[in-house]
Order: structure tokens, then sequence, then C-alpha cells
């Protein structure tokens, strides 16, 4: 047996481990076995992935049934996030009715998770891709009792199922155009001219992405589906949703072949990402806050991803997968956190600190990006740029030594991963990038990022609840659309409602009274 | 009545609005996560006895205040012997017969229905109904309200025109649209609270004798949020102001039976004024429903108080036990909170040596304080909600903990803000996956308490932003050490013990710290009594009054750890090694009793001490301990009177000695402040457990922090939950507390009892409308219940 067919059976193994703990958790709840056979899962992934790095570098790729070097990434990613939830899960759910269920559905999540970002089969890719919803509409349904849970978990279906079909087009379009089902071997032939069908599979593609990631007008489920378990609502923000951006990635080479594909990514997610960032702020509840940040990072995500700039879409999904999950299991810090807060004192804001910071933080972005070369990419410096200069900008001067070598710390992880993801992973994509569609977009997309610093810095308060006008037009607009869905769902389950406590008329029709 | 005149109609009015009044008023507060204390949920009802609070609220809202007679049978029975249904029986004037009967009582049919829920069974039977839209809409409409501060704009017009204004947004984007013209109806409220209410009453055709219980049905609805109301009102009342949005609630949710009833007017005539008459005689007939509800729940009453009759018997001969007095002078003297859980470590504590001895105190020890960080922060209070601060604890020092705060508070404006948080994601986001792997599988020690130092600096007592000067110090101390009873024979160690919680990851962490300190943990009263009782300026002026602490004993303050039982010293005076040998060793002991509910099985010191703090800082962890679960008796009595009795961790207790209580000021405080603090906290738990859904906040795992501190809703939206989560009485097989009206338990003569009931009328309506059980106790163990004016045997 070759090393690299070793490292191939142990990648197997990874998602054959998640089904094993499935199977086994089908009568009992099993906790002890779940947590082990994750955690080897995790190890599986993780061993594989190094071992088949290690012994073929870019060749193996070309032809083996793995479909991109950063499958590997996401499947270690997805490796982790399984662990963790599985452990969490353990205490958090004890004592709930169907416990079994829960770790049974979970662990055929994962499974199907693993293998959809793994395969380059795009029949398996689409099996795979359909499970995970099936799975998913499982543990949403885990209160099925409770009528708001039904509700998003239906909407949700609907969305996936018409995701589903976008992509099952897509995939028949392309066998059909190739003559084969391997999705590496599809992407070998672009960027190029596209024929009508190859248009087509791209904007169908680029469609099914939009509705995976919950981008508006069919995002209404994601902010209602808080109705399931905290653990099942990190593993959707962390582990399902952004496997949009990963489709997109994965079909970079035709999607960016395909102007009209780019465009209608970059105008929904584009609003979304408007929409959702400023939704997020006025939101009064935890989860409801971290949904609609979830909507604007993946809008964020795909923007990235449709404008072919891969190592940032990557960068951003993972980095984002880590950061939802945390926050979600942290939720219920929020009390904590507050009392913290308040005790703070009231926070002194001034306008030249907040310029300095801002400048600051732009020399020390520049200085990377010029290091790293990069400077074509100045959108999403600048991003990081507001970040490090509203830190600064925030923070009393006596801090700012620790915070600028904070800064330099996370520029230099942010760099290398840049760098890393970059000539690694996705090296030969990469450079199929119109670079001046990239430089155009990435003016407007800065003029938004400096649009909303310019809005955060003439608050005094990180807190003005009350949107811009267009923004309260798109706001209805979206809302209008979600209640067509919740009419839609109606509309097809007929079945009466689940009531809390309604019993029958409690009068009959009295006599007319003297 | 013929009215004649416009003075005549404004009248009317009035009285209209001030009957609507009398409704708002009757809901009780609800306090913020961060301070969770516990309420008494029925509060407000106090004036009526318990039993006839349980029917109008079955009627009006389907709520319980018992439990289902099964589960008497099956969990009780043991315990619960026939001699004292039999007494149950006699005492409520019930057939003893009447035990299965209750079993039918609470079927929808009677609990009284808004007319929107029966327009919805006459024109939408199986669509959406409109009971959810509207707390929903409701619920948000709160939300995005109660969240701002009080200086934002939005908060000046009021809750009634808030909604007003966001309603015609909601309405924009297709709500309910199959009610054609509901937008219309909509549009044509009135923009002023009490011109709605009166439109309403007078088009639905409600009469005047049925408008409170009317008006008390619809804020029921939405008892969550106008717990918050109720709880702005108290707060401003504490501070000497009026503030109360409640009216403008309840205008709110008569506006959407009003704007129902008209679209479906102008929608089917017939149909809607068929749905109306029906409602009309519903709420004609209400009388007669809460009587039918009065009825049918004497079998659950009966079971009721006789289990209440059963473990106040069994508690009788658990304090029957012979008096020890120490003789030999005492090496450790330790001051701990009334707290329940108290009880256990003391007991285990006292087993140590003779020489040990311990006191039961509200556990802000007479210290009427809020807490300071920094000058300009935000305050915590550490006081029983009953009262307003007077004084500041403020931290001299506390630059450490400030920066601790100053960060957090920064990360999450850089992560809640939209121009910063992708960035944020982009550049830390690997750091997450550390956090996750962390947290999941080596998790740290959750800091002891967010915001609050336990040691290291100093704490200054203030009124306003001034030094508290000596001469008011040493008054203010006197009055505490004499309340204690600790006024000579002093050790040469005395602990002043506050308590606290450790728990991670926890919204309701609060409810799981003192209750005596707003949720706090005691730690910065205990600090700050420690540190004035050990300076020679304060006990110079003590002695003057006559309490002479010898130069020897040192005062120290500590932190008992109600999730391990450990008891942590707090500064920098280490303790003798004997001493700490007591500590550890009675914590060793507690632990082993109280394990088995948490269904740790380890009974090795050392290995259970670590299972017990796994649990703490265990962030899924949702029982992390049981807190106040079980909360049954408040025992008023000297330590010597208890001292060997195993009170099975379920009583409160306070140490009294009727002997120094010349003035009967002592007692009084007791029976109107601490009684009442320990009847909250009975009656949170009893409520949280006969019915969660309306007075517990449900599944912890669904749980959604609203507005950082507000409370939590359950999933997406819904009413406001108040109460404890399931998690916390319940351990997925069994409830873990059960529902027992609090017995009081007074070791005082008779008439001194009696002459604080005749002068306070709290104690008068809790005790003769059993709310809870007053009884006096001797020191032969002799018993009477003090009812209706009257002593009564009833042990």
């Amino acid at each position: 047996m070759t090393l690299v067919t070793k490292a191939y059976l142990l990648i197997a193994l990874s998602p054959l481990l998640h089904v094993a703990a499935a199977f086994l958790n089908r009568s009992a709840p099993r906790w002890q076995l779940s947590r082990n056979l994750s955690l080897a899962a995790l190890a599986a992934a993780l061993a594989g992935g190094g071992l088949l790095l290690a012994s073929g570098g870019d060749t193996v790729f070309a032809a083996g049934p793995i479909a991109a070097p950063y499958s590997l990434l996401i499947s270690v990613m997805i490796g982790l996030l399984g662990a963790v939830i599985v452990q969490f899960s353990r205490n958090y759910l004890a004592g709930e009715p169907g416990e079994h269920r829960y770790l049974q559905m979970l662990h055929t999540a994962l499974a199907a998770i693993l293998a959809t970002v793994l395969t380059d089969h795009a029949g398996v890719l689409l099996f795979g891709w359909a499970f995970i919803s099936f799975a998913l509409h499982e543990l949403l349904l885990f209160y099925s009792d409770r009528p708001a849970a039904v509700m998003a978990a239906r909407k949700k279906f609907l969305m996936a199922r018409a995701a589903e079909v976008s992509l099952a087009a897509a995939v028949l379009l392309l066998v059909a155009e190739h003559d084969t089902w391997s999705i590496s071997a599809w992407m070998a032939h672009y960027p190029a001219e596209l024929s009508g069908t190859e248009t087509l599979a791209a904007v169908l593609v680029a469609l099914a992405a939009l509705i995976k990631c919950a981008q508006m007008p069919s995002h209404g489920w994601l902010i209602q589906v808080v109705e399931a378990p905290t653990p099942v609502s990190a593993l959707l923000h962390a582990g399902i949703i952004n496997l949009g951006g990963y489709l997109l990635i994965l079909f970079g080479p035709l999607v960016t072949s395909a102007l009209s594909a780019q465009a209608l990514v970059l105008v929904i997610a584009g609003g979304t990402f408007l929409a959702a960032s400023r939704e997020m702020q006025r939101q009064p509840a935890i989860k409801a806050k971290m949904a609609w940040s979830t909507c604007a990072q993946m809008a964020l995500m795909l923007i990235e991803a449709a404008l072919g700039l891969y190592e940032l879409a990557l960068l951003h999904l993972y980095s984002h997968a880590f950061y939802k999950a945390y926050l979600f299991l942290r939720s219920g810090s929020a009390v904590e956190q507050f009392v913290i807060e308040q005790q703070a004192g009231p926070r002194s804001v001034s306008v030249p600190r907040r310029i300095g910071g801002m400048a600051a933080a732009i020399a020390m972005v520049t200085g990377f990006a010029l290091a790293t070369g990069s400077l074509d990419q100045f959108a999403s410096w600048l991003l990081v740029a507001i970040f490090i200069g509203i830190a600064l900008g925030e923070a009393p001067l006596r801090r700012w030594r620790s915070l600028l070598g904070f800064a330099l710390v996370a520029l230099a992880a942010y760099s290398v991963q840049k760098l890393a993801l970059g000539l690694w992973l996705v090296p030969e994509v990469a450079a199929t990038v119109d670079h001046q569609l990239t430089l155009f977009v990435g003016g407007l997309v800065s003029l938004t990022f400096l649009s909303l610093w310019a809005h955060w810095f003439q608050q005094s308060a990180v807190d003005a609840r009350d949107p811009a006008r267009l923004l309260t037009f798109a706001r209805r607009l979206a809302a209008k659309a979600d209640s067509g869905v919740t009419l839609a769902v109606r509309a097809i389950w007929r079945e009466p409602r689940a009531s809390l406590e309604r019993g029958p008329l409690p009068y009959s029709e009295p006599a007319e009274a003297e | 009545m013929e009215i004649t005149t416009e003075n005549d109609r404004d009248t009317l009015r009035h009285a209209d609005l001030d009957r609507m009044q009398a409704a708002c008023d009757k809901i009780a507060p609800t306090w913020p996560l961060d301070r969770q204390i516990a309420v008494n949920p029925f509060w407000h009802l106090r004036h009526r006895p318990a039993r006839e609070v349980s029917a109008t609220l079955a009627a009006l809202s389907g709520a319980s205040l018992h439990m289902p007679a099964g589960f008497y049978a099956e969990h009780a029975r043991p315990e619960i012997a026939d001699a004292h249904l039999d007494h149950a029986a006699n005492w409520l004037n019930l057939d003893p017969a009447a035990l299965g009967a209750g079993d039918t009582a609470e079927t929808a049919d009677t609990v009284w229905l808004p007319l929107s829920d029966l327009v919805d069974a006459e024109f939408n039977p199986g669509a959406g109904g409109w009971r959810e839209v509207i707390v929903d809409n409701i619920s948000g409409t709160c939300a995005d309200f109660f969240t701002r501060s009080d200086d934002d704009p939005v908060r000046w017009q009021g809750l009634y025109r808030f909604w007003l204004g966001a309603l015609t947004d909601e309405l924009a984007t297709g709500y309910r649209d199959e009610v054609r013209g509901l937008s219309r109806q909509c549009r044509r409220l009135p923009d002023d609270h009490e011109a709605l209410i009166l439109l309403a009453l007078d088009e639905l055709g409600v009469l005047p004798e049925q408008q409170e219980h009317f008006a008390l049905a619809a804020l029921l609805s939405v008892n969550g949020w106008a717990s918050w109301i109720a709880y702005e009102r108290w707060v401003a009342n504490l501070a000497g102001q009026h503030r109360d949005g409640m009216l403008e609630l309840l205008a709110i949710r008569l506006a959407w039976e009003l704007v129902i009833l008209r679209a479906t007017l102008a929608l089917e005539e017939l149909a809607a004024r068929r749905c109306l008459r029906a409602w009309r005689e519903q709420l004609r007939h209400l009388p007669d429903r809460i009587a039918d509800h009065y009825q049918a729940q004497g079998g659950q009453w009966l079971w009721q108080t006789a289990a209440e009759r059963a473990y106040q018997g069994h508690l009788v001969n658990q304090i029957r036990t012979r008096p020890v007095s120490v003789e030999r002078p005492p090496e450790l003297q330790a001051v701990f909170c009334i707290d329940v859980r108290s009880e256990p470590y003391r007991r285990y504590l006292e087993a140590q040596s003779s020489a040990v001895q311990t006191f039961g105190f509200a556990g802000f020890f007479g210290l009427p304080i809020d807490y300071e960080l920094v000058t300009g922060g935000a305050r915590k209070p550490l006081l029983p909600g009953l009262l307003a601060p007077g004084l500041t604890a403020h931290e001299v020092g506390g630059a450490a903990l400030q920066q601790d705060s100053e960060v957090a508070a920064e990360r999450q404006a850089l992560s809640g803000n939209a121009a910063s948080s992708f960035g944020l994601v982009e550049a830390t986001g690997l750091g997450f996956a550390w956090k996750l792997i962390r947290d999941a599988f080596n998790p740290r020690a959750p800091r002891p308490e967010a915001g609050i130092a336990l040691a290291g600096t100093d704490l200054e007592l203030r009124r306003g932003d001034t030094p508290l000067g000596d001469a008011e110090t040493g008054a203010l101390l006197h009055g505490i050490l004499t309340a204690l009873g600790l006024t000579g024979n002093f050790a040469d160690t005395v602990l002043i013990v506050g308590h606290g919680s450790e728990t991670s990851n926890n919204p309701h962490a609060a409810s799981l710290n003192c209750g005596a300190c707003c949720g706090s943990t005691g730690a910065a009263s205990a600090r700050l009594l420690a540190s004035l009782l050990n300076r020679p300026a304060l006990r110079q002026l003590l002695a003057e009054r006559g309490i002479s602490i010898p130069p020897t004993t040192s005062f120290h303050a500590a932190l008992h750890n109600t999730t391990t039982d450990e008891v942590m010293v707090l500064g920098k005076n280490a303790l003798k090694p004997k001493i700490r040998g007591w500590l550890d060793a009675a914590g060793d002991a507690a632990r082993l009793e109280r394990a088995p509910r948490l269904g740790i099985r380890e009974t090795e010191p050392f290995a259970l001490l670590r299972a017990v703090r796994e649990r703490g800082r265990d962030w899924s962890q949702v029982r992390p301990e049981w807190g106040l679960a079980n909360n049954a008796a408040f025992v008023v009595a000297p330590r010597r009177f208890l001292r060997r009795a195993n009170l099975d961790g379920r009583a409160f207790l306070h140490d009294y000695d009727v002997e120094a209580d010349t003035d009967n000021a002592v007692l009084t405080t007791i029976l109107t402040a601490p009684m009442v603090v320990t009847h909250w906290i009975n009656m949170q738990y009893n409520a949280s457990v006969t019915d969660n859904r309306r007075y517990g906040s449900g599944n912890k795992v669904l749980h959604n922090v609203v507005g950082g501190h507000i409370g939590v809703f359950e999933g997406q939206l819904g009413d406001l939950r108040i109460g404890l989560a399931k998690q916390s009485v319940h351990d997925g097989e069994h409830w873990m507390h059960t529902p027992l009206r609090l017995s009081v338990f007074v070791h005082a003569p008779r008439d001194r009892i009696q002459a604080i009931y005749d002068q306070h009328e709290v104690v008068q309506e809790l005790v003769d409308n059993e709310w809870l059980y007053l009884f006096h106790i001797t020191d032969d163990y002799d018993t009477r219940r003090l009812y209706r004016n009257q002593w009564l045997a009833w042990l």
C-alpha cells in the first residue's frame, strides 16, 4: 500500500467514523463513545491530510478522489467543530428527551458534510448536500412541539430544496457538457469562453450558493431557527451555512468566467451585506444578533469568492466558523459580559485618538500589504485596517502599546494565512481572476467599508439602531419576501397547527339574551 | 344610569381607568438577569387568600399554583400519612373523597379566552393563530423599546406610541395579509393610550364590574413584559420617583383586540357579531368559572396542605434534639447567610469542635450598600430588593479589574459593530479555534464574580461621594452586631462568610448567588464588614457603646462557594492551620451529603472535590448546583436550639435571641424583611415548578438573552420569560424542588409575634391568606400556628 493510498484511507475514515457513531446511537445515547469517535474522526482527517500533502504535493489532486487541497482544510475544521459540539452537547442536553435521536442526526450531518466537502464526484456532492439538509431538518425539529420551530424548519426545507434543484440542474448540465462526473476535471477546462449551457450552469451554481448562505431574500429561516438547541445553531452557523462559500470556491473557475453569475452574487450578497450588517446592530436578542451577523459575514465571503479572491474567501470561511461557533456556544455568557461592561465606567470618546488610531492602522496594514505584495487587494486590507483602527480608537492611550503588539501579531497571522492559502491551496485558480473587475469592485467595496467606518465615527455610542431610510426599504422588501415564504409553508403543510392550549369554542352561540 | 353632562362622563371614564390601573398594579416585578433575585410572582395579589388567587388565575390565564393531583399521590405518599390528609380535609372543610376530583379541573374550555382567540376559531381554524402573532409582536416591540437607554429619545414618547409607529412599519411588510383591512384599522387607532383603552372598553362592551378581570387577563397574556415594566416601576418607587408604563402595555394588548374586532366586523359582520356575543357571554360567566375552578382545585389544595402538614411535623421532629450550650470559650465564630445551602455546611463545621460557633444572618450583613468599582461606573446593588441602597462601597484601587472591564467592553464593541466585526473575524478568527478547544476540553475556572474584586484592595464606605464618618459607621456596626447577637464573648477568629456560586456560561448565574445581595455574591459585603470591624478607631467607638472587642480578635472575610462547598478566605491574613483544617473537613462532609442529588458517585474527598469543581467551570453544564431547590422552612431561633438538628438543607436559618431583643425591634425586622425575602424565594421555586411555562423560564437549551440582562426568550421570540429554568428545578426525570409553602418557626413568645402581626399589614396578609405558615415554637417544642388573629394547635 502506497503512502498516498494510506492517506486516502485515513481521510475516508473520518466521515465513516461519524457514520459508525450515528449507527451506534440508534437506540440509546452513548456520549462517551460519540465523543471518542468524533475525536478519532478529527485525528483521521488531520493525519490523512498531512500525509497526503507530505507525500505528493499538488500532483495528487489532479486525478484523485478528493476535490481540492482546501477540502482537507475544511474537513479538519468540520472534524474539530464536530468534536467540540459533541463534547458540549453532552452536559447541555442531559435530561432532554431524545438524546440518542439528537446524536444520531448530529453524526449523520457531520458525516454528510465531510463527504460533501471531500468528494470530487459531483453525484456524491449532490447526494451529500441533500443529506446534510435532511439531517439538519431533524435537528431543527428537535423540539417538534414548538410551532415556531416547525415553521422555521419548513422554511429551511423549502429553501434547501430550491438550492438542491438549482445545484442538481447545474451538475447535470456540466455532466452533459463534459461527459464526466469529476468536478476537478470540469474545472480544468476553465477559465474559458463559456457556451450558453455553461453560463446557465454557472448562474445556477451561484444561485445555489446564495440560497445556501441564506442571502436575502431567502434569509428568513436563518433568523428564526434559533428554536433549536444552541449547539445545533453552532453547527449550522459554523459548519453548514458556509458550504455555499465552498461551492463558489470549488466552482470558482467556472463562476468567474461568467460575468452574469458574478454579477448575480455581487448584487445579492452586496445588498445583503449592507442590510444584514445594520440589522445585526439593532437586534435586542443575542441569538438574533448572531444570526444577522452570520448573514452579513456570509455575504462578504461570497463577494470575495465571486471576485476570485479565493484565499480570502477560504480564510473567511473557517475564521468565521470558529468565531461563530464560539459565540453561539458562549451565548450564555452575555449577562456576565454585560455586567463587566457596565462596571467599566463611561467610555471616553476622543476624535483625535480615533483618527490617530485609524492612521496608525492604515500605516501598519500598508506595510504588511507591501511586504506580501498584495496591495492590489486593498479592499480586504482596508477591512482589517478598520478593525485595528477602531480597536485603537476605542482604547485609552496607555493601552496602545499592548494593542499595537496585538495588532502586529494579528496582522502577521493574517498575512501568513493569506499567503499560505494563496500559494499552496488555491494556486492555479487564483491566476484566473479578472483584475480589472476585482479592482473596480474592490473600489466599491472599499467605499462601503469606509461608509460603515464613517457611520461608526460619527456616533458617540456604538449603538444607533434606527436604520437609514434606504435600508428600511430594503428591510421591508426582505421581510415581505419572508412573509411570502411563510404563506408558502402554510399553503404546503395544511395540517392543523400544533396549538398550545386551544380547545373548542368555550361557548356555543348563546340564546339571544333578553 | 343616564349620562347627562360632560362631567358625569368624565367621572365615569376616570373610574374606568382607575379599574384598569388597579389591574396594572397586580403584576409583580421581575429583576434583570444580572440581579436576578427571587420574587413571589403573586406578590401584589397577596391581599387575597392563596386558594382564591389560584382559582382566579386558573380561570384568567390557565396558570397553576399547585401540582396536578397525581404528583402528590405518586411522589409524596410515603411521607403524607392518612392522618395528614384528614387534617387537611378538616382544615379546608372538604370531604377527603374530593382527592380524586381535581383531576379534570384544568381543561382548556374553562380558561378565559380573548376575543382574538374566538375570532381565530371562527374564521381561521388551523391557520397561524392570533395568540402567537400578538405575543410576538408585543414582545418584539418591548424588547426593542426596553433595551434602549433612558436618554434615547425613542423612550420619551412612551411604549404605546413607539408600538404604534413600529406597527406601521410591520404592516408594510405584509403582516398577516389574509385579514384584509387590518392595516387600515391600525392606522385609525388613537395615539393616546388612555383614549384607546376607553375606546376598546366601549366597543368590546366590557361592563364596569368585569373590567378588572378583563384587564388582568390581558396583562397576564404578556406577563413577562408586564413583570419587566413592574420592575421599572419598583425601582422608580424605591428611588422616590414615579414611572409606570403598565397602562400603555395594556393599551397595546387591547388595541390588538380592537383592530381584530373592527377588521372582522368589516369583513363578515354576522360571524363577527357571533364571536363578540359569545365572548361577552364568556365574560359575564367569568365569576362562575372562577368558582368552578375553586371547587375543582379543592383536591389539589387538600394534597398540598397535607404535604405541608407532613413536612412541618417532620421538621419539628428534626429539631427535637437536645439543645447544647457551648461551655468552653469559642475559638472560631463564623457568620453565614440564612440561605438554605449554609445549613449543611454550618452543621458540619460545628461538628468539628465544640469550640466552633456559627451564626445565621441575611447575607448582606445589614450593610445597605451598592458597589462601585470605579468612579462613574455602574453601581451594583448589594442588598435585598426591598431596600434602596443608602451607602456605597467604593473599591480603592480597583484598577486591574477596571482594565479587565475596559478590555471586555471594547471587545464587545468591536464584534457588535458593523464596521469592525468583519475585519475582526478575518484577522483573529483562528484564535477562536483555540478558544473552542480550550473551553470544551480544558476549561479554566470561571472568575468568581464579574466585576467585583475579591481581595487585594480596600473598600471604602461612602455616602454619595464622601467617605462615611466614623461616628455614623460606628452606629451602623453597633446595629449590625446587636442584630447578629454577637455582642460579647468574641472568639480570636471571627469569619464573615458571604456566599456565591461557581458557574460558567450561565445567564441565570445571579439566581444562584446571594438573594440578600441582589444576585451578587456576598464577597464585597463580607470584606467591608470584616475590614470595618478590624479598625481600631471603630472598635473604640463600639466599646463606648458597650460592645468591646478584645484586641486578640480578628475578623476575616470569606466566601462560601455553594457549588463546591469550599470556603475561601478573602484577603491577606491566613487562618490558623487548625481552623483551616476545620473548614476543609466541613466542606468535605457537606459535599458528600450533597453529591447524590447531583448524581455524582465519587466518595473519595479529593475526587469529589474535583468533580464538583469541574461541574462549576463547565461551560455546557446546565445544572451546576441545585441552588435553593427544596427550600421549605424558615427557622428564627438561637443556634443552641438547633445546633444538633439535621434539616437536610431545606431551611433558612436566622439567629434570634429574644433576651437580647428588648424592644422587639430585631424580630420586627426579621418578620418584615428576611421573612419576606425567604417567602419570595420559596414562592419563586414553587411557581417555577407548578407552572414553569408561565412563571418559570423554560428550557435552558433554547435560552436567548435579551438586551444583555433584561431576561431571556425561549427560542426566537415569545413572551419574556421570568423565574427559574426547568433545568434549575428538574433533573430530567424528577422535580428537585417539592413545592411547599414556607413554614416559618419563630422561637419567641406569642405576644412578641402577635405584636408585630398586629402592626404590620404585610405580615397579616401573608399569614391570613395562607401564603405562608407562621408558628411559634418553645424550648419544649410546643408549637402554635398564628392564623387570623388566633393561635391554633396545628401540629
